[in-house]
């Protein structure tokens, strides 16, 4: 039950990411994931080392941000709710099919080809309209060899949104740090925030 | 258009109601109909309050699973609705001409067990009464000019093949979506939708602080009306198919006979009704005031120009500008609903 609505929060989340759902929509979700939760404060604040031990990989969170106590398999922030922005920390295992294209990241992928898969899967997602790449350069993410993608989309409701994708194959893992925001006038905002985050990130996964 | 949030259908299928008056009980079980408690019957019964759905269907939850609050408690929770920015009062001073921004509303069709779809006619025409109904509604005040801005497609069609039109069309366009995004924001995390630390959503921060916004550069509307303020405006309507009304009426009456619903008859709920404004300031596009209002269960819709009517005329009630009386511009009903303060409405701001 619990990883039904931990599934679901993550489900509107992305969602509202998109800009997919509308405040009402929104709304509903929510409604159903309150109704069905019990216990702890969906979103606590944050601020300082944090350590994600079940997902390996540890990042200093700024303060002001609030984390998503729900989502267990990924990092997830925001400091004024996810539909105006997010961070988002995931990593996805080589072998696993991605949601979109149903493509497997592999062992000895470069970064390049990596960032190509991922990007495959951005453009295969129906809910991101008019996709426009505007940076894809190789890039170091904590300490190994990686990449790093900036897009833009539009949502259903057509809100743009602009996107920060890090991304790096850490021996059976790949690691996305995410921020993602309004381009309008909310991107701009937290960007330098985020970036601080994205420069903490260390992966403490043991071999 | 299908669903394309599978979310939302989840969420549909995890719908059941019970009760009376039109009111819904939304439960997260498995076909399990439950009945209104009596403190929520008498509600449904008299004038309906005007609060964001959310946090009616999460409190009707909470009552209905014996873990609720009070009558008293529910209606405290629920009626203020009004978000301002701490220097409202300042800013309130300067502002002799709001433009009226276009609504931002949306119309989707709710089908049975499917897709929901966006009624693209449906949603042209309530904007545009909605703008009507928020210009009457606006123009019954003195001492502010009240000036409504172009819709996106009157901009183009006056402007036809001039580039400075079209992008003016798109600016508004990409302004009226964030608005949506900040009022969805605004409604998860400033308001409170039930008991329980579970259910508290809210960043207590943006209770005094509440300093959501659109950004500057709404200036560019603002020059072109040549206003002080920018009033915009968003709202959804779910409505239901012809097949969901038709098994709207069926179910009650299989159930009620089978006693299917534990001896209730049960109702399927109707679709929400929401509807949201905010105050922009012209040169940080910071949201000086804001309400929304709207009811789960069919009491308001928004392709009924009564309907518009009677939720404008909500929504705009504590409006801080014109010659009405200004009601709460300050958060300090929230302040009283905060975890360790006073249940007698003398609570204090968090710290």
């Amino acid at each position: 039950m619990l990883k039904l609505l931990q599934n679901s929060l993550e489900g509107a989340v992305l969602d509202c990411r998109l800009g997919q759902l509308t405040p009402a929509r929104a709304a509903l979700v929510l409604l159903f994931l309150l109704s069905a939760l019990s216990g702890c404060a969906p979103w606590v604040q944050v601020e300082g080392p944090y350590r994600m031990d079940a997902q390996g990989y540890e990042a200093n969170l700024p303060a002001g941000w609030r984390r998503a106590t729900v989502v267990s398999d990924s990092l997830l922030l925001t400091r004024d709710g996810v539909s105006l922005q997010y961070i988002r920390i995931a990593r996805i295992a080589v072998g696993d099919e991605l949601t979109h294209t149903k493509k497997k990241f592999a062992k000895r992928m470069s970064p390049q080809d990596i960032g190509e898969v991922e990007l495959e899967e951005v453009r295969s997602d129906q809910r991101m309209r008019n996709v426009e790449l505007l940076e894809n350069v190789p890039l170091q993410v904590a300490g190994f060899p990686g990449f790093k993608l900036v897009y833009s989309f539009r949502a259903v409701n057509g809100l743009r949104l602009k996107r920060v994708h890090y991304g790096v194959l850490v021996r059976d893992r790949v690691y996305r740090i995410q921020y993602q925001a309004p381009a309008r006038y909310y991107f701009e905002k937290d960007l330098a925030t985020f970036e601080r985050v994205r420069e903490s990130f260390k992966v403490t996964d043991k071999p | 258009m299908s669903d394309p949030n599978p979310y939302f259908s989840q969420l549909r299928k995890n719908w059941h109601s019970g009760g009376n008056g039109g009111i819904v009980v939304p439960i997260c079980s498995r076909g399990r109909f439950i009945a209104l408690p009596t403190g929520l019957e008498a509600m449904s019964t008299s004038k309906p309050p005007i609060l964001p759905m959310i946090g009616l269907c999460l409190l009707n939850l909470a009552i209905a699973t014996g873990c609720g609050p009070s009558l008293r408690q529910m209606v405290r929770a629920m009626q203020p609705t009004v978000r301002a920015h701490p220097q409202l009062q300042q800013k309130l001073a300067s502002i002799k001409t709001v433009a009226i921004m276009p609504p931002g509303a949306t119309v989707y069709q709710i089908q049975v067990g499917g897709p929901i779809q966006v009624m693209d006619e449906e949603t042209a025409a309530i904007r545009a009464t909605l703008a009507t109904a928020i210009v009457q509604e606006l123009g019954r005040d003195a001492g502010v000019i009240f000036t409504p801005f172009p819709a996106p497609s009157v901009v183009l069609d006056a402007g036809r093949r001039d580039p400075a039109a079209a992008r003016l069309a798109t600016e508004l366009e990409d302004t009226t979506a964030l608005f949506e995004a900040v009022s969805a924001s605004i409604v998860a995390h400033t308001f409170k939708h039930g008991e329980g630390a579970a259910s508290d959503w809210r960043f207590v921060e943006k209770l005094t602080n509440f300093d959501y916004s659109l950004g500057p550069d709404v200036q560019q509307f603002s020059k072109l009306a040549n206003a002080d303020a920018l009033l915009f405006t968003t709202g959804a309507d779910f409505v239901s198919s012809g097949g969901r009304k038709a098994i709207m009426v069926l179910v009650p009456l299989i159930t009620g006979v089978l006693g299917m619903g534990y001896g209730q008859p049960v109702f399927l709920p109707t679709g929400p009704t929401l509807f949201s404004v905010a105050l922009v300031d012209t040169t940080t596009g910071d949201i000086l005031w804001y309400n929304v209002a709207g009811l789960y269960g069919g009491v308001y819709s928004l392709t009924d120009p009564n309907s518009v009517t009677d939720l404008t005329a909500q929504v705009l009630k504590d409006f801080p500008l014109g010659t009405r009386p200004t009601r709460p511009t300050r958060n300090e009903y929230e302040w009283s609903c905060l975890p360790n303060c006073s249940q007698a409405g003398g609570g204090q701001p968090p710290r």
